[in-house]
């Protein structure tokens, strides 16, 4: 296939020409003439065009251009003081010109990224829940085509698997209005003290009862890590970064759980030995409803680290990713401490 | 007795893979069953009449499928390749159809529909070439991209084109082949070789 080269240069090249422009014209007018320094503003203006506009740097540049103008000049008839407050009118008018043109771009970006969410919005849901529903209305129309010859056993079968497939577009629902809940703040957190030390026990215990056959390795600190926090939420955090090692790493894949402290955090590590993501992927991971390249033919909904990451951002933490492709993931979380806490 | 036709079934959900075995053997077909897209190239070998295969899955998807097979089969032509694929509306569905279409079905499946368009793929063949479609170069990097899961966004990044450009490009391409969604686009391309995905 072949590779564009970047497009990008032709429009600055078309901007630092207009600047070199306006910086000769400026010199070679008289020096009263400060309002050419208002031209400047146009090829701040014009960066909008540009792939990644740039306008904050473009003033930057008009600002020293403007300066080594009125320098390379000879004496204005109209006195110093004069040209000198023109000149920071018209400084002041590029500044203000590129602010402008930065949150245009600001806006205009985010107004994207809302749309590209939505777009994959409906991915995951059009996806995750026409999967469900060909079991539903498949096994429907066989009970409707079988209905009097089939056998009290196959026919509880077969209503179980359109209740589970039911359950299953039911609880993709509920995940998506959790994070949207979350993501607009619209979640109370309860505060209190959470032990981390038995939440991670009961979390161990309670995630290979339900995954059977894995094992989830627990290092623990030995002082006890409390934090301040809803603990329901916690919990749901760390089961969320568990269940995604679980679930992309195979059966014989080392999972481990790890809990040590730091100045002021507790720090929660999560390590397995799964397919890891490519660093395009992991730029992206945490974006709502983003799916990595790994995780095709994986039933999900794109959305449990984007939870996480709420979370933590409501209990003023921090989260860190590591990923190599075929290597495994690694991903920690540091909680504040609770002080009042840690002293008793 | 004649032999019963050889269906050979990609398809990576086991719900809808019970499913589409249950009512192809009623139907008096020979399902032949592949749980991924590895699997389905290898399963090729058995020789079946027809393939259908699911767009979404580990390991090889739907159009890395059909390019294997297409590198390592020249009969390929002769026989009928439908996909399935999650991703599009009943009313995006429909509308293919009216335009007549019918290289992809839509899930959730309605097994009676599929089971009709098997039936007229296979008494009819695989479809006659329809007349010249051409891609420009630029129109086939982007739709490479889309085959390959990647959203306007990502696609803009990786072909150093605004994201603007690239649904403009997208938008065109669905609109000259007369589909409902990207991904039947790519489908489209993909079956008649103009992509490699």
């Amino acid at each position: 296939m072949r590779i564009y080269k970047p497009r990008a240069s032709l429009m600055g090249a078309v901007l630092w020409t207009l600047l070199a422009a306006i910086f000769l014209f400026d010199i070679f007018t008289p020096p009263e003439n400060v309002a050419i320094c208002m031209a400047y503003t146009v090829p701040i203006f014009m960066s909008l065009f540009e792939m990644r506009p740039r306008a904050l740097f473009y003033a930057s540049i008009t600002t020293v251009l403007s300066g080594l103008g009125w320098l390379v000049q000879s004496e204005a008839a109209i006195g110093e003081v004069l040209v000198a407050s023109n000149l920071l009118v018209a400084i002041v008018f590029q500044w203000l010109v590129a602010i402008l043109v930065r949150l245009q771009t600001q806006r205009f970006n985010d107004a994207l990224e809302r749309a590209e969410t939505q777009r994959r919005l409906v991915n995951v849901l059009s996806h995750e829940v026409g999967t469900a529903l060909t079991v539903v209305t498949g096994q429907a129309s066989r009970l409707v085509k079988l209905s009097a010859q089939l056998e009290p056993s196959n026919l509880k079968q077969r209503a179980e698997k359109i209740r589970d497939a039911a359950l299953r577009i039911d609880m993709i629902i509920d995940r998506i209005r959790f994070a949207s809940f979350l993501g607009d703040g619209s979640i109370s957190i309860e505060r209190g003290a959470v032990n981390l030390h038995t939440l991670l026990r009961q979390l161990k215990e309670q995630l290979e009862d339900e995954n059977r056959g894995r094992t989830i390795e627990l290092d623990l600190c030995e002082e006890p890590q409390v934090v301040n926090g809803d603990e329901v939420m916690i919990r749901q955090m760390i089961e969320n970064v568990i269940l995604n090692s679980v679930k992309y790493s195979d059966t014989l894949g080392r999972i481990s759980v790890s809990l040590t402290r730091r100045v002021g955090v507790a720090r929660i590590a999560v390590v397995d030995q799964g397919s890891g993501m490519s660093e395009y992927d992991l730029a992206r991971v945490i974006d709502p409803f983003y799916r990595g390249e790994n995780s095709r033919g994986v039933s999900g909904t794109g959305i449990g680290l984007y939870i996480v990451q709420q979370i933590v951002k409501a209990h003023k933490g921090l989260i860190s990713i590591e990923s190599a492709l075929g290597v495994g993931t690694k991903v920690a979380i540091d909680l504040p401490q609770s002080t009042k806490l840690a002293q008793t | 007795m004649i032999l019963a036709q050889k269906i050979l079934c990609i398809e990576d959900d086991p719900g809808t893979m019970e499913l589409l075995v249950e009512v192809l053997t009623e139907e008096g077909f020979n399902p032949v069953v592949a749980c991924d897209g590895i699997d389905g190239v290898r399963k090729f070998g058995e020789h079946p009449d027809a393939i259908l295969c699911d767009v979404d899955m580990p390991a090889m998807n739907g159009f890395g499928v059909l390019q294997a097979l297409r590198r390592s089969a020249n009969q390929l032509r002769t026989i009928p390749f439908l996909f399935i694929t999650a991703y599009g509306s009943r009313a995006n569905h429909l509308n293919a159809r009216r335009l007549g279409c019918d290289d992809f079905i839509s899930k959730p499946l309605d097994f009676e529909l599929l089971v009709a368009i098997l039936r007229s793929r296979l008494t009819h063949g695989a479809k006659a070439e329809p007349p010249q479609f051409l891609l420009t170069d630029r129109e086939r990097e982007i739709l490479t991209w889309v085959s390959r899961g990647k959203s306007s966004r990502d696609i803009g990044v990786l072909a150093k084109l605004s994201e603007r450009t690239v649904n403009f490009h997208v938008n065109n391409i669905i609109q000259r082949l007369g589909v409902a969604t990207r991904v039947q686009a790519a489908i489209r391309c993909a079956l008649r070789g103009l992509i490699d995905p």
